[in-house]
């Protein structure tokens, strides 16, 4: 047994170090493993000999766009009932275990992904491989758990659309998508939720959580070879084909300014503006990257620059834009005075304009490219930070997307920013939503 | 005002205080050095990464203020960024920046933090951008009215949320005196008062060697960062630590008194979801009861074990975010439970948070619980820890305190030295009249 694991980790590709600065403090430089089992089970390992923590990521490619409107939050809902009991743990059992080992668990589910993670010490690791492959295989999605846990995920959607920013999110997804499953909302409708059945979660569970659906990921202080064959037979008994999965319609191109606009019990405007952008396999996502870090990231952004500290029309601006497997939105969010949201429509369209039209200096392509650069080392220098970041790349493009994501990102020329920009802020097409006080309210 | 004479009262008054326990102990790979004019330093290397933070910490937040000047650390954290006499905002930000790193803060009620994280290389420019703003802050009226209009929008912003909303009316029902009930971002009329001249005296005031800790970490060794340390902030104002500093530290457990009696406030918010907080008075950071109370609060609701997770959500569904904190303090601390709920389970979510409570004061905890509590608090503790920033912000922090940076190594024994015995001590010395502060919408029961 031992000596065909190593047979076949042997085949595997050893790809080169994703970071490779090596530090002055002399740490051997990472090394990155991926294999795939028989049953297409992909596993990922990166050594991180410089901590005691590993961190456990295990990643199903299943998020709200595999759903419909009947089986909208579906995925998200499965992913509660992960905690709640298999063949061999009563529900509850998983968190305490993890957290009598000093280790902490949770999950994420989003349009495109679901993910379950737990870090602990490195010498916990057979435990908590244990607990999660058993969550992950042998979920029992008990009738009882069901309707307890569907109170659970409802209070989770009140608490979302308690907050505004959020919530403005939400409304711009459905704003801005017609065609395509990214119109859903990760959590659902608070209707569907309470009427969806446990057979709808089992579907989902059985269609979904297969091997050649899912990736481990471990990242800490572990030998590659000998995680791998851990997870190995932690999953050798693992089966299962993926469900057919309905192609996705392509989403058209926006038709127009599409707006929504809901008065609420709130003191100040937010508004979020939504641009059709690149998917994370699309070669223009690097520079889109840099183009968020140029516009609305960090102190030096030129929004910030503009909106807040020369034209003071809003008080928060910033820009997002998730990698995707399917194209996402662009989205430029701001908060106002109430009175101000129109004017500030108006003055971020102006700064688009000035990116497509006067192209970008070489600082401020410095300053954008350095920064993301630079956020994107810190956030993968822990041992889930990392495991987040390879978990994510090869869930939603390939492993090469994280690999070779900084060295991407140098490359990233002022042309490059300029063209994208292009691409993607047409000011006849796109979509905005607006949360603001009633009229005649308050101030 | 009010403030002033009550203070003026109890310094007299005075009663001695349990002192925090200060150890000199050095930790291995850190060292603590003050610098001629005053300013403590704390360097740990951590050569695993290729990166350095660089983190101030200083003591000015809203445990300083009082109603009148409520928000100014918050506002005047903001100033900083926005240009020294020799830079303007727009290069500060260039600066950092364009080196791939990154200029943060955050207040606290106690403290304000502002740290840069860059990598190694550009370590010595991240110090000159950091010692730049915590000595020449321009305070431009231009900004102060940028500033102005953003503080005003934090406050709402922060009132928008119901969450946020019911954790203010807490603060405000729990400290009748202390200046803790005041928000970070201030009143609207505190904000709208506050003038430049205010601000710089408050800057002058505060921003001072002695009243500040640096922490370096990352990779460096102690010698460079000493020696950089040495020449780049030698600069800084030298004056003493702010009076009411020292005097607040005699007086301000007379200032949050246990309350007589339970109370509770509640405002009405057309809002999806009722949202509830629910907590007692509890001790200082170096309070000889503060570990017992830490694992009293994992055994309440730290976690996806703990009890009110598993009584108020596993088990009924009631909630889902519902948790307790143990609040670590230069003064007077909490303890918080907070959930948000369905509005008809509103009254119910509170009797199982109160029956909960009255578990603790009348049953002993097993054995075995206390040992996983402890675990869990060990176990998170050292994974909290895993960034660089936090690992630079721990030590700071409770330096900064008065329990000494080496509290942070210190801790886990301390917990592990926890009985049953001493949770139960603490539940029933501490979790008495409780203050509860709810936001609804008016329907709520």
């Amino acid at each position: 047994m031992q000596g065909g694991v190593i047979a076949a980790l042997l085949a595997t590709l050893f790809l080169p170090p994703a970071l490779a600065q090596a530090p002055a403090g002399g740490r051997v430089a990472p090394r990155l493993l991926r294999t795939t089992l028989e049953n297409g089970l992909t596993i990922i390992v990166e050594e991180s000999p410089a901590t005691d923590i590993v961190a456990l990521h295990t990643w199903v490619r299943v998020g709200s766009k595999d759903e419909d409107d009947e089986t909208n939050g579906a995925a998200h809902f499965l992913e509660h009932m992960l905690f709640k009991g298999t063949a061999r743990r009563k529900p509850g059992e998983m968190d305490r275990e993890v957290e009598g080992l000093g280790g902490v668990l949770n999950a994420g589910t989003s349009v495109d992904w679901t993910y379950y993670y737990t870090v602990a010490a490195g010498r916990y690791f057979d435990q908590i491989l244990d607990l999660q492959s058993d969550a992950i295989m042998n979920s029992t999605i008990d009738p009882a758990e069901v309707d307890r846990e569907r109170r659970v995920v409802i209070e989770e959607i009140n608490r979302r659309d308690n907050f505004p920013g959020s919530r403005t999110f939400e409304l711009l997804r459905a704003t801005a998508f017609t065609t395509h499953p990214y119109r859903r909302s990760v959590l659902g409708p608070r209707a569907g939720i309470e009427r969806m059945s446990r057979e709808v979660l089992l579907g989902f569970y059985r269609s979904h959580y297969v091997p050649s659906n899912i990736t481990i990921v471990v990242v800490g202080n572990v030998r590659a070879s000998e995680a791998a064959a851990k997870v190995r037979r932690a999953y050798a008994g693992f089966r299962g084909a993926p469900g057919l999965r309905p192609a996705r319609p392509a989403e058209p191109p926006i038709d127009g300014v599409r707006r929504t606009v809901v008065e609420q019990d709130v003191r100040v405007a937010y508004l979020a503006m939504g641009f059709q952008a690149p998917a994370a396999r699309d070669r223009d996502v690097y520079a889109a990257d840099v183009l968020m870090y140029l516009l609305g990231r960090g102190l030096g952004g030129r929004l910030r620059q503009q909106l807040v500290e020369r034209s003071r029309l809003a008080q928060t601006v910033a820009a997002s834009f998730p990698s995707s497997e399917d194209p996402p939105l662009f989205v430029i969010s701001a908060v106002t005075e109430p009175g101000a949201a129109d004017r500030t429509e108006v003055a971020i369209l102006a700064e688009l304009a000035a990116v497509r039209e006067g192209g970008i200096s070489e600082a401020e392509l410095t300053r954008a490219r350095n920064l993301l650069e630079g956020e994107h080392v810190y956030g993968t220098h822990t041992t889930r930070g990392r495991a987040f970041d390879l978990g994510l790349a090869e869930t939603i493009a390939d492993l090469e997307f994280a690999a070779g994501y900084t060295g991407r990102i140098r490359q990233v020329t002022r042309e490059d920013v300029q063209r994208v920009a292009r691409r993607i802020f047409d000011p006849q097409r796109y979509a905005i939503s607006v949360i603001r006080p009633a009229q005649g309210a308050g101030r | 005002m009010r403030l002033v004479v009550v203070f003026a009262l109890l310094a007299v008054l005075a009663v001695a205080v349990p002192t925090p326990r200060v150890s000199s102990g050095q930790q291995p790979g850190m060292t603590r050095h003050v610098l001629d004019n005053g300013l403590v330093v704390i360097i740990k290397e951590n050569p695993s990464s290729d990166l350095v933070v660089t983190e101030a910490l200083v003591r000015a937040g809203p445990r300083l203020e009082d109603p009148a000047t409520s928000g100014t650390t918050f506002f005047l954290r903001g100033m900083l960024v926005r240009g020294t006499e020799r830079r303007t905002g727009a290069e500060i930000a260039q600066t950092i920046e364009s080196l791939g790193g990154q200029l943060g803060g955050g207040t606290r009620a106690d403290f304000t933090t502002l740290y840069t994280i860059t990598p190694s290389r550009h370590v010595d420019v991240a110090m000159e951008v950091l010692a730049d703003l915590l000595t020449n802050a321009r305070v431009d009226p231009q900004d102060v009215e940028t500033q102005r209009r953003v503080s005003l929008s934090r406050i709402n912003q922060n009132a928008d949320q119901p969450l946020s909303r019911a954790l203010d009316l807490f603060n405000g029902a729990l400290y009748p005196y202390h200046p803790y009930a005041q928000s970070v971002f201030g009143t609207a009329e505190s904000v709208n008062a506050l003038t430049r001249a205010q601000l710089v005296e408050f800057y002058h005031r505060h921003f001072t060697a002695p009243n500040m800790v640096l922490v370096v970490a990352g990779n460096i060794t102690q010698a460079a960062a000493l020696e950089k340390v040495k020449r780049v902030f030698a600069g800084l104002r030298a004056d003493p630590v702010p009076r009411r500093i020292r005097w607040l530290r005699l007086v301000e457990r007379a200032l949050a008194p246990t309350p007589g009696a339970s109370l509770e406030v509640r405002e009405s918010r057309s809002i999806a979801a009722a949202w509830i907080t629910l907590g007692y008075l509890g001790v200082q950071a170096g309070h000889r009861d503060f570990s017992a109370l830490r694992v009293l609060n994992a055994i309440l609701g730290e976690g996806l074990s703990s009890r009110l997770f598993v009584e108020i959500r596993d088990k009924r569904g009631l909630a889902y975010q519902v948790s307790s904190s143990l609040a670590l303090r230069a003064g007077p601390g909490f303890i918080r439970l907070s959930a948000g709920t369905d509005p008809p389970n509103l009254s119910t979510v509170v009797a199982g948070m109160l029956r909960e409570v009255e578990r603790l004061r009348t049953e002993s905890p097993p054995a075995d619980e206390v040992e996983k509590a402890k675990r869990g608090i060990i176990g998170r503790y050292a994974l909290a820890r895993e960034d660089l920033e936090s690992q630079a912000f721990y030590l700071g922090w409770y330096e900064i305190l008065g329990v000494g940076y080496d509290y942070d190594a210190r801790f886990p024994q301390e917990i592990a030295q926890v009985s049953p015995a001493d949770v139960q001590r603490v539940a029933r010395q501490y979790l008495v009249n409780h203050v509860l502060a709810i936001v609804a919408p008016p329907t709520a029961r």
